[in-house]
């Protein structure tokens, strides 16, 4: 059955960029309330503040917290005010949209390669898979401790074709998204019984702020826009307008995917 | 005021900022202890420490120069200068 998102609360992870920044405008649209979390300097989180007042604007309730989310005080200070706001129901929709993390190869450059990047550290990898990964399970872990995730809710994870397959300076990105998949995997095993459907979204190359950070990005935009069936790249409004159809049915029945929202990208080599 | 150009910059308050950001005992904060090499801060970290600085300084930092918040003393210096030039 399809309910409506009018007057239902989304927490959106990353809420200030690429894919949550869309999602969130996206499901304002459908009527729906918007916490968002995300890890800005000054001036980002000034442009951050002003696109909550936008989507204030739409005629929704919209808070956005600029916080560290793989920090556990950033949750021991969040959660209650996610009991707050959403009266204690807990939010409908969760978004995991978080870049942050070392791009870089495991082993240093050979000579004559054109990137210069160096070999990842052991703090880079740990990071980066906390942040992009781990953060989802904790997150989820309090929670369901907290009584905040009802039944019908929807959990959605970014990931990207780069958790299955190799791509130059994206190695730690690349454990971290392969990790992510996999606690959708276990989560939606485990939420099964509440009535909680948990997926990841594949999204296809989309020109965001983070793919700009990945070195050789050019060439994968090329390369994308070459074989995409669909004659152009993603866009974060495909991204947004999958996330809203997929939460607007009540059922729990589709869970633990790898969504592909890429008009086929994935599929021709 | 004074006319001391870092007089907004406490560095014991500044020391306090980082010691709590980064979890650690104020006294392993030392002037000069290396904040990657030595205390094992990660960018992230890193950028937890410059919100922070953001905050309480109501400065503007650039994602650029968070590299070069290396030193209790470097950080000390890069906040003094933007304090200075938004006067």
């Amino acid at each position: 059955m399809f309910v409506p998102l009018e007057g239902s609360w989304a927490l959106i992870f990353g809420v200030s960029s690429g894919m949550g920044k869309e999602t969130a405008r996206a499901l304002a649209e459908a009527g729906c309330n918007v916490i968002g979390v995300h890890f800005d300097l000054a001036e980002g989180q000034q442009r951050a503040e002003q696109y909550a007042k936008t989507l204030g604007g739409l005629g929704v309730e919209a808070h956005f917290f600029n916080r560290n989310i793989a920090a556990p005080r950033a949750r021991a200070e969040l959660v209650p005010v996610i009991r707050d706001l959403t009266s204690g129901v807990g939010p409908r929709v969760v978004l995991h949209s978080v870049a942050y993390g070392t791009l870089t190869s495991l082993l240093p450059a050979q000579d004559g390669q054109e990137e210069e990047a160096p070999e990842v550290t052991r703090q880079q990898l740990t990071m980066t898979v906390d942040v992009m990964g781990h953060s989802l399970v904790y997150w989820i872990q309090d929670l369901v401790k907290e009584a905040l995730l009802p039944r019908g809710a929807k959990v959605f994870a970014m990931t990207s074709a780069g958790g299955t397959r190799v791509l130059s300076g994206y190695a730690p990105v690349s454990a971290a998204k392969a990790t992510l998949e996999s606690h959708v995997r276990n989560l939606a095993v485990e939420l099964a019984p509440r009535g909680v459907a948990v997926n990841a979204i594949r999204a296809g190359t989309t020109i965001t702020p983070a793919l700009a950070k990945i070195p050789g990005n050019e060439k994968l935009i090329a390369h994308c826009q070459g074989i995409n069936p669909g004659g152009r790249l993603t866009r974060a409004e495909d991204v947004a307008e999958a996330i809203v159809a997929l939460s607007v049915s009540d059922s729990s029945w589709l869970t633990g995917n790898v969504i592909g929202v890429d008009g086929g990208e994935a599929l021709v080599v | 005021m004074s006319d001391n150009p870092t007089a907004g910059v406490n560095r014991e308050d500044l020391r306090a900022l980082i010691a709590e950001e980064l979890e650690l005992p104020t006294e392993e904060v030392t002037d000069e202890a290396n904040l990657r090499t030595d205390l094992a801060v990660d960018s992230l970290t890193a950028m937890e420490v410059a919100v922070q600085l953001e905050k309480k300084y109501r400065i503007k930092i650039d994602e650029e120069e968070i590299k070069s918040l290396t030193t209790l003393a470097t950080i000390h210096q890069l906040v003094s200068a933007k304090l200075e030039t938004a006067r």
